[in-house]
């Protein structure tokens, strides 16, 4: 026996003892976790093997005999099944033969069949705890068990663990937390089949015998773990020929058929291909679904940055891009099976072209191959478009979980950014991941806890509380521990969204009152603008009501309309939502502008104009445009507010139901429909000339709210600058109602739209003063003189 | 190895799990914990700015020579062959010193996201020509003005072939210190001008470094999320070994990893992410003594297993292909296992990483 194996053993033994005595602190001394034995069963079979590579039967019979007690110990505690029990005792045998004849290949074998059928028995053994409600008992067979590999942005799952804690808690039921646990088992446990087999087939191509005969024992004894579900899905028959395969690759590779075993494994991976062991809930379904289409939207962002002319000119971006496709491309696989049995040839066809996106993608990244930009986004869009005529209606339903897991994937990039001492980088992750997050559960949000909404809007942009906000600490180049510190609160409050979201359990009053004061706000906006515009059109200049209010109605026509248009349509807007507000805000902003300088003219003039009928036919009854731009006007000012409103209500019915928003709906319309009756009563019993300075005043905060929320649409789309201003945080409401946000742009915007206002009064007050003296001016020049004075 | 040694080592083996399995008794918490594991990373790279502060002043040292031989190297060893040997022999010395502390506390470094620039740069980039992609974007400038575009990490890419002579780039002779009649791995006189420019951005990357730690205020997010991180990294880290000198022999083309073997770093991560636990694991003792005992000997089992392949490599043996592919798979099976854990135990304390 060398010195090593010699030492290995009793370090081993002595281990197993010590810990086995130790660990599990607070159970009786004399009772051994079914994991710690686990793990000396295992550590014991491996030792076995490096024994027997060294040519030490002895010290190699002596450990298979010790993992025998353990898996005696093991089987004793629970109740396996007798083909459970048969395969190992068999396998146990196959063991003591192969020592004996030296044959390195058939233990591996042995132990990997011994050890996958133990998971097979944990799981067995802890479904049925969980089922019986003994959450002490499920927790510790939970601890004997696999794990599905983590990767960059996808963590070891903990479904399982939850679901025990929440049966503990009461928070669900036996059958229930069941569910959730065997979710997580069974996807863990296909993963793991799917890589033994994978092992199988890739030792191969580098001779390593060992390897592959231990991958093909586990991948014989994990196949029973999710054969059932497999049996359930695609029949008794079907389950039999795979079975029989799986009995077909433990004979060819305990014979030393390597290459027979090999094929036969790349066969099966094959064919299992297009099965899902764990049925994905809706949840999960409608979560990866959302996932596949947010990272292949950002590939193809993320690539446009990287390539410019033909060139790499910003690495880093290609290798984000390279990083959410994998992000896709794990969320499609997961729905492949489920997408499979909807449409084979389009799932066919969407696994191509993600194929050819990966592989042109990673040539760029290698500076093999580098494909044009606009390839890539015309295969993404592709890709997306097919998705989407897959993708049953459900899984579009906005929100889930999706939204919240790229915004975490793109807050990484910031702080992956800061470190490298990136900030323009960072900056424009930071704006993504914004842009993302107030494109979707931020509308839905603010039904439920506009608290929450305020904290985050703080948390990106400028600060909330004493927490300072993500793009202050960007534009101070802070470095990564106060990023850190900021992400940290981010990730509780986008935590604390996610959980309101989908708890569903927000009071029913709660949301009524949320949804009628969003209609209420933005229909107020509205009112408001109408009835500053409507002020002046009196005597003959009423019939500039008329194209008024047919803007208006058409706009209102156009937002139930697309309230009812079919969910796509709705998603695939709102996917632009914040492009689409920018490019109507500023037509608004531009038509009313052009309005407000008619307007003053026309209020202070009106009474001027009335005397000179020629001038007034100039500037009103010639002006066929005017026609145009008041209906223009009437159309962007109730449209820019009712899209918007439409496109959360939209998303509110999913969440909170149809009759929930219709009722805020209506209290909010009521709400408007209240004010605008008080407005327009007044507007009539108060004295013209104070009603035109009240209707404008109203029209310049307006114009001057319009600027600001203008400008900061601008800015989280990436098309105007942004500045912020240290120390200022102004109140939330400032943000909502009045559209100021603490940025130099946002504010010098407003303060312009204010000069204006008041400048265009001025100028109107001179212009009238000036020709009003002119007018004197003449008449006293053509006045006849007083006969006294001749 | 002699029976004594044996029952003495398994002797140690017992106790250092009595250790680990007394000193924590399920007590309440307190941030006494995060401030060990600060404690113990401010002392890692004080130790490693040691390293480099010395294996700067061999590289001072080195260029005043060279510069007085005006870069003819032949001439150079032909003056000072004494001076140049005790010299390369320090600069292997100080390197070794600046690495090993680097890996003790590199679990940490990498694990946690205000630090993982520093592992890019200092140990785990790659450089332009592996991936254009990934490489961190930055010059090596050299004092005649040249410069080297993503150049990749100062240890592996600059510093381990410049001194050990795997990079031909970098060596501008080849000699025999030892006066064997051969010039084998690590007889070289580097170029002085890489020498002086990948010493200084060394040290003043390991200053930085420093500076960081010492404003890190670490969180208990921080301390699992280094854990979670790294600890499934380990197949990574074996991939490497197993391409490495240490395993493939002379057929590796690889040329970092020759002065110290992968499996030398995969233990100092290790201890770094075992030491971390054993700070803050208490936590965990506290709402799941279960799920800690396992915790706590899946770290033990892990550093156990790769300190005996480690020792085994020590004392001279070399793995073959097949079998770092075996050990490596099970150390990554390990590694996934205790990953898992931890991963449960986060979800467990209700934290978010």
């Amino acid at each position: 026996m060398s010195g090593f194996v010699r030492f290995t053993g009793i370090c081993l033994i002595a281990f197993s003892v010590v810990a086995g005595a130790l660990v599990p602190a607070s159970a009786p001394a004399a009772e051994v976790s079914v994991a710690t034995r686990g793990m000396a069963m295992r550590d014991a079979l491996f030792g076995a093997q490096t024994a027997l590579a060294a040519g030490d039967q002895a010290s190699a019979n002596a450990l298979v005999a010790e993992a025998t007690q353990s898996v005696n110990a093991i089987l004793s505690s629970t109740n396996s099944t007798e083909e459970q029990r048969s395969v190992i005792a068999s396998a146990l045998r196959m063991a003591d033969t192969a020592i004996t004849e030296g044959n390195a290949a058939n233990l591996a074998f042995a132990r990997g069949m011994i050890w996958a059928t133990f998971m097979h028995v944990s799981f067995d053994a802890t479904v049925s705890a969980v089922e019986a409600g003994d959450t002490t008992g499920a927790g510790r067979w939970l601890l004997l068990r696999d794990f599905r590999p983590a990767t960059r942005l996808d963590r070891t799952s903990t479904g399982a663990a939850d679901a025990i804690r929440l049966l503990e808690i009461g928070e669900i039921t036996a059958e229930a937390a069941s569910s959730e646990l065997q979710s997580d088992l069974l996807d863990t446990y296909q993963a793991r089949l799917s890589e033994s087999l994978r092992t199988v087939d890739e030792a191969h191509g580098q001779a390593f015998t060992l390897s592959m005969a231990e991958a093909a024992g586990e991948a014989a004894a994990y196949w029973p773990i999710v054969a059932p579900s497999y049996e359930m899905q695609f029949g008794a028959g079907e389950r039999q020929k795979i079975d029989e395969q799986f009995t077909a690759l433990s004979i060819l590779a305990t014979s030393g058929d390597w290459q027979g075993a090999a094929d036969l494994a790349a066969s099966l991976s094959e064919v299992l291909a297009d099965f899902r062991a764990a049925e994905l809930s809706p949840e999960e379904q409608a979560r990866r679904a959302g996932q596949t289409l947010i990272y292949l939207d950002l590939v193809s962002v993320e690539y446009s940055r990287g390539v410019k002319n033909g060139e790499v000119v910003v690495p880093i971006e290609i290798a984000e891009a390279q990083s959410f496709f994998a992000g896709a491309r794990a969320a499609f696989n997961d729905l492949r099976p489920t997408l499979t049995t909807i449409d084979p040839e389009k799932t066919a066809e969407v696994a191509q072209f993600l194929t050819e996106i990966g592989d042109q993608i990673d040539q760029t990244a290698l500076a093999q191959t580098i494909t044009p930009s606009e390839t890539i986004r015309d295969s993404t869009a592709r890709t997306v478009e097919i998705l989407r005529s897959l993708f049953p209606e459900e899984w579009e339903r906005p929100g889930g979980d999706a939204e919240f897991d790229v915004i975490a994937s793109l807050l990484d990039q910031v702080e992956k950014a800061v470190a490298a001492g990136q900030y323009a980088q960072a900056e424009s992750a930071r704006l993504e991941a914004y842009a993302v997050y107030d494109a979707g559960a931020e509308k839905r949000l603010l039904a439920f806890s506009p608290g929450l909404v305020q904290e985050l809007e703080g948390l990106f942009w400028q600060g909330s509380g004493d927490t300072q906000g993500l793009l202050t600490l960007l534009q101070q180049e802070a470095g990564s521990k106060a990023i850190r510190a900021t992400r940290l609160e981010l990730d509780g409050a986008l935590k604390a969204a996610r959980l309101q979201l989908g708890s569903g359990s927000t009071a029913r009053g709660t949301v009524v009152f949320n949804a009628a004061t969003i209609v209420f706000r933005e229909g107020l906006e509205a009112v408001l603008i109408l009835v500053s515009l409507t002020a002046s059109m009196i005597g003959v200049n009423r019939r500039f009501k008329k194209p008024l209010a047919i803007g208006s109605a058409l706009a209102f026509f156009t937002s139930v309309v697309l309230f009812f248009a079919a969910r796509s349509l709705l998603l695939s807007l709102s996917r632009y939502g914040e492009k689409l507000e920018a490019i109507v805000s500023v037509i608004a902003i531009g038509v009313l502008l052009l309005v407000m300088n008619w307007f003053f003219h026309k209020v202070y003039w009106t009474r001027w104009i009335a005397g000179h009928h020629k001038r007034r036919r100039l500037i009103i009854g010639g002006a066929a445009g005017q026609t145009i731009g008041l209906v223009l006007l009437g159309f962007t000012s109730v449209f820019r507010e009712g899209g918007e409103t439409v496109l959360f209500l939209q998303a509110l019915v999913l969440d909170a139901g149809t009759r929930v928003v219709i009722e805020g709906t209506l209290l909010g319309l009521a709400g408007v429909a209240v004010v605008g009756v008080l407005v327009f009563a007044l507007q009539k019993k108060l004295p013209h000339k104070k009603m035109l300075i009240l209707t404008g005043l109203m029209l310049a905060l307006v114009l001057v709210t319009m600027v600001g929320t203008t400008v900061h649409v601008l800015q989280v789309v990436g098309w105007a600058p942004i500045t912020p201003i240290a120390n200022w945080q102004p109140p939330y409401w400032a943000g909502v109602w009045l559209g100021i946000f603490p940025t130099w742009e946002g504010v010098v915007m407003q303060l312009a739209a204010i000069v204006l206002v008041i400048g265009s009064y001025y100028l109107a007050e001179f212009h009238h003063h000036r020709s009003a003296a002119a007018v004197a001016q003449r008449a006293a020049a053509n006045a006849v003189p007083h006969p006294s004075e001749a | 190895m002699s029976r004594i040694k044996e029952w003495g080592l398994a002797a140690a083996t017992i106790v250092v799990t009595l250790l680990v399995s007394t000193t924590h008794p399920a007590a309440a918490h307190t941030d006494d914990d995060l401030a060990a594991v600060r404690d113990y990373a401010i002392e890692q790279s004080a130790l490693q700015k040691a390293g480099t502060e010395q294996f700067l002043a061999v590289a001072q040292q080195y260029y005043r020579l060279a510069e007085g031989a005006e870069f003819d190297y032949d001439a150079l060893w032909n003056t000072h062959a004494e001076d140049l040997t005790t010299l390369m022999s320090d600069a292997k010395d100080a390197w070794l010193e600046a690495s090993t502390h680097y890996e003790l506390n590199e679990g940490l470094v990498a694990g946690v996201p205000s630090l993982a620039y520093y592992d890019v740069l200092l140990d785990a980039g790659p450089n332009g020509e592996e991936d254009p992609a990934e490489a961190l974007d930055w010059t090596l400038e050299l004092p005649d003005g040249t410069t080297i575009e993503k150049p990749g990490n100062y240890f592996h890419h600059l510093t381990e072939p410049l001194v050990w002579g795997t990079d031909d780039a970098f060596v501008a002779l080849r000699v025999d210190f030892d006066g064997d009649g051969n010039s084998s791995l690590g007889e070289v006189l580097p170029d002085a001008g890489i020498f002086i420019a990948t010493a200084e951005g060394l040290d003043a990357t390991t200053a930085e470094l420093q500076s960081a730690i010492d404003e890190w205020e670490p969180t208990i997010e921080d301390a699992f999320g280094a854990i979670i991180t790294m600890v499934p990294t380990m197949n990574e880290y074996f991939g490497q070994w197993k391409d490495s000198a240490f395993v493939a022999g002379e057929t590796s083309t690889e040329a970092s990893f020759v002065a110290t073997s992968r499996l030398f770093d995969v233990n100092g991560i290790l201890h770094g992410l075992a030491m971390t636990y054993d700070e803050i694991g208490p936590r965990v003792e506290a709402v799941n003594p279960d799920l800690h005992g396992q915790i706590v000997a899946g770290f033990e089992d892990l550093v156990t297993y790769v300190g005996d392949l480690y020792d085994q490599e020590a004392g001279g043996k070399r793995f073959t292909g097949e079998e770092a592919e075996l050990f490596g798979t099970e150390a990554q099976e390990k590694a996934d296992r205790l990953a898992g854990l931890v991963s449960q135990a986060v979800s467990e304390l209700e934290l978010s990483i």
